[in-house]
């Protein structure tokens, strides 16, 4: 379960990413971030992990506070997916996936890239499932981006995981690939109770897989309820009107037309 | 189920794999399940895919054999439990294979656009949906009607094949079971067929039953078939079952397959073989770790003479020492005007002629491949001494290195920007200067400084062979024996260096 309490950040510019935000995710539960770029959302799920450090409050994993002595004992507990996959290009498809088992095989040896039978069997089992086994030994960027963040899925999924962390995870991918690798990340994680919290901005996305959605807007909680609960105005509240009316504004303008001016060069 | 009479009674469905005869292939694993048990087990082959699929959705039937796409498609219409595996040789089930008449031209599933193709039943595994999915990946996908002229559906794999005997069509997908068979009992002849293709290892389809059967039923089912192998032959829909195994273990066993070792043999041989090499080069040139040390005496003892450094004729030391770093700012000037030209005739995407693009190579490999030292030494020779063949060489020999690495950032610099330009109709010069030039300057910086330092730090050596400044005057400190003085310029050079290092390192990080 992560607790978030009075979580606040603001970044050495003075721009206050999150405002003293609490919430609670519920074990096993897909859970969705939403809201416009910029409102936070990615800097809630990097503090969970400890990639930011809150200015304020304090976010707590399965009992664990997330301070600096815990960094290594959280991030076990944490998989994360990322927007751009981040994988390693040069080495091997299976070689990236048994990367996520790094924070439990410690011995000397796993820095000559050599890993127990048992976790590359595993490896494999999880690159079936994410219908990747032919290309196990493939390079990375062999791979197309959808299968890459397939890859990067069952990295994450490899290092068993109490908590999943998405960020964007089909930001990078094609529409057709999004809700295959957005169902697949869903079924993974309900099939071994991991919870998940996964930033999206497709609000369509959001409401077909989520089970929870917590909506954002400059930092503030807007929206924490049910999927089935998120109705039309909420979302206007989320994607707040002034946002709105911003998207439009350049196709509204009537700018003067100067083209049959004569200029004196 | 029926408990009632103390026996309990059980249906068994499996697809028509190979119709009419699936009696046969489960009949012994039958028997000795019933003997094992003591149940009641009613085997029957249903007509369709979709009847078995169906009799598990309304419970007529208990257990199930599907088939691969059966079993997939079921589990998703009613909850089951994978009861055994069959396992044999190397997993080797059946493989789906493509057959073509003996007489045609076609030799491997690229000859096949166009022809016609012959599937037996829609939704069989081997029949239909291996086929379709190998020909996919061959880029033949049968629903794109361009690809094949026609697909036709036989029925049976046994239509099929007469169908390619009777030449109605150019390929047919089959089983590789049931073409053995069909060679077996006469229905094909070896010399009439061809076999263009044969898949991968196609694992075996499970021995499922409904989940909410009784958790001791399953047990004792369960049980019963790993153990068949036991009690005689067991057998199945596959060619060489030997016996069954657990999902679980069949899972591993499947996953087992694509292990490979992690230490590739590739890596140990050259390491063994670089290993073996620097051996074998110490050995002849006659380097031991003895002789090393053995020679450090002397080293010291230099060292001694050299003590304390002498900076009496300071003054005239550092005019030498700035005459060096004129020699090099020189000789980089002089190779950046001749690199410009000769790297636009050698990128090869700016080039538009054998006869510019090969001599630019020849010239720049040659400059490189001759050492600065041995141009200076012909320069001296022919020009006399100072510092004009230092710049000369200099000059002449990172042109070398320079035009190579300008025409190379060229080369690799982004299409698409170039397009554009080009697209609006400017022209060659302007394609250049709008287009490469913003692309390559960062890098073109970069190298040209890292040259320019290289070429001061050469500078201080190239004076040895007489080409002026302080390496002229180290070379006259040897030959008098005037070690102090030697020390001192030693230590005016590495001074000199290690400001040029820091001035150039981050001259070149600002411009990046």
């Amino acid at each position: 379960m992560v607790i978030v309490s009075k979580l606040k950040k603001v970044f050495p510019d003075g721009t206050v990413a999150l405002d003293g935000i609490s919430l609670k995710v519920e074990e096993g539960q897909f859970t969705v971030l939403l809201g416009p770029s910029g409102a936070g959302k990615t800097t809630l799920l990097r503090s969970i992990n400890g990639l930011v450090k809150p200015s304020n409050g304090d976010v707590t994993v399965d009992g664990i506070k997330v301070i600096d002595e815990n960094y290594r004992k959280i991030r076990t507990l944490v998989g994360m997916v990322f927007q751009h996959f981040n994988l390693v290009g040069n080495l091997s498809v299976i070689k990236n996936v048994l990367s996520g088992s790094l924070g439990t095989h410690q011995k000397w040896w796993s820095n000559l890239f050599l890993f127990p039978k048992s976790y590359r069997i595993r490896a494999l089992d999880l690159l079936d499932r994410v219908g990747l086994l032919d290309k196990a030994y493939n390079r990375a960027d062999e791979l197309s981006g959808g299968e890459q963040q397939r890859v990067g899925i069952a990295r994450a999924m490899m290092q068993e995981p109490k908590v999943l962390l998405a960020d964007e995870p089909v930001a990078s991918v094609d529409p057709t690939n999004s809700s295959n690798i957005l169902s697949l990340l869903r079924d993974l994680c309900k099939e071994k109770k991991v919870t998940v919290l996964c930033c999206l901005h497709q609000v369509d996305l959001a409401l077909q897989f989520s089970d929870r959605i917590i909506g954002f807007t400059n930092g503030k909680l807007i929206f924490n309820d049910k999927t089935s609960n998120l109705n039309r105005d909420s979302l206007r509240q989320i994607y707040d009107e002034t946002s709105v009316e911003g998207m439009f504004f350049g196709s509204d303008m009537k700018t003067p037309d100067i083209s049959h001016i004569q200029w004196k060069e | 189920m029926n408990t009632k009479n103390n026996q309990i009674k059980l249906n068994m469905v499996a697809v028509p794999a190979t119709k009419g005869k699936m009696d046969d292939k489960f009949r012994s694993l039958i028997e000795t399940i019933k003997k094992t048990t003591g149940f009641k087990l009613n085997f029957y082959e249903a007509a369709t895919y979709d009847e078995a699929i169906e009799s598990l959705v309304n419970g007529k039937a208990h257990i199930a054999w599907l088939g691969q796409s059966a079993f997939h498609k079921a589990v998703k219409k009613v909850e089951l439990d994978s009861l055994a595996v069959p396992s044999g040789d190397d997993e080797s089930i059946y493989r789906t294979v493509l057959i073509t008449p003996h007489r045609t031209k076609i030799s491997s599933p690229n000859d096949l656009k166009g022809k016609r193709l012959i599937l037996t039943e829609k939704g069989s595994t081997s029949g239909d949906l291996i086929p379709r999915h190998i020909l996919t990946q061959n880029g033949l996908n049968p629903d794109i009607s361009t690809n094949f002229s026609k697909v036709i559906y036989a029925g049976s794999q046994k239509e099929a094949a007469i169908k390619i005997i009777k030449g109605e069509g150019d390929v047919a997908a089959l089983s590789d079971v049931n073409l053995k068979e069909m060679l077996k009992n006469g229905i094909l002849q070896k010399k009439d067929i061809k076999i263009i293709y044969e898949s991968k290892p196609i694992p075996g389809a499970p021995i499922v039953c409904l989940k909410n059967l009784n958790t001791d039923v399953k047990e004792k089912l369960r049980k019963a078939i790993l153990e068949a192998h036991k009690f005689g032959a067991v057998n199945g829909y596959g060619t060489h079952i030997e016996h069954y195994e657990s999902p679980q273990e069949a899972r591993l066993d499947f996953l087992k397959a694509y292990l490979k070792p992690q230490v590739g043999i590739k890596a140990l041989a050259v390491s063994l073989g670089l290993l073996f090499l620097t051996i074998l080069v110490s050995l002849h040139l006659k380097i031991s770790p003895k002789v090393i040390f053995s020679s450090f005496s002397y080293f010291s003892d230099i060292i001694g003479r050299m003590m304390p450094p002498d900076f009496s004729d300071l003054w005239n030391l550092v005019i030498s020492m700035v005459e060096t770093i004129e020699i090099g700012f020189l000789g980089t000037v002089f190779a950046v005007l001749i690199s410009i030209p000769i790297s636009l005739m050698a990128a090869k995407n700016i080039t538009k002629s054998k006869f510019l693009y090969y001599p630019a190579h020849l010239i720049t490999t040659f400059f490189r491949a001759v050492p600065e030292f041995i141009i200076a030494m012909i320069l001296v020779i022919s020009v006399g001494f100072g510092a004009l063949p230092g710049v000369l060489a200099l000059g002449l020999h990172t042109m070398g290195f320079l035009s190579k690495f300008y025409a190379e950032e060229m080369e690799h610099v982004q299409i698409g920007p170039i397009e554009a330009i080009e697209s609006t109709g400017a022209n060659w010069f302007q394609k250049i200067t709008y287009s490469i030039l913003p692309q390559i300057l960062p890098s073109f910086m970069g190298n040209t400084l890292y040259i320019l330092d290289r070429n001061i730090r050469m500078a201080t050596i190239l004076g040895i062979v007489g080409a002026g400044g302080i390496g002229y005057r180290l070379q006259s400190a040897f030959r008098m024996f005037k070690y102090p003085e030697v020390s001192a310029i030693i230590i005016i050079i590495f001074v000199t260096i290690f400001i040029i290092d820091i001035i150039s390192s981050k001259v070149r990080h600002s411009v990046k």
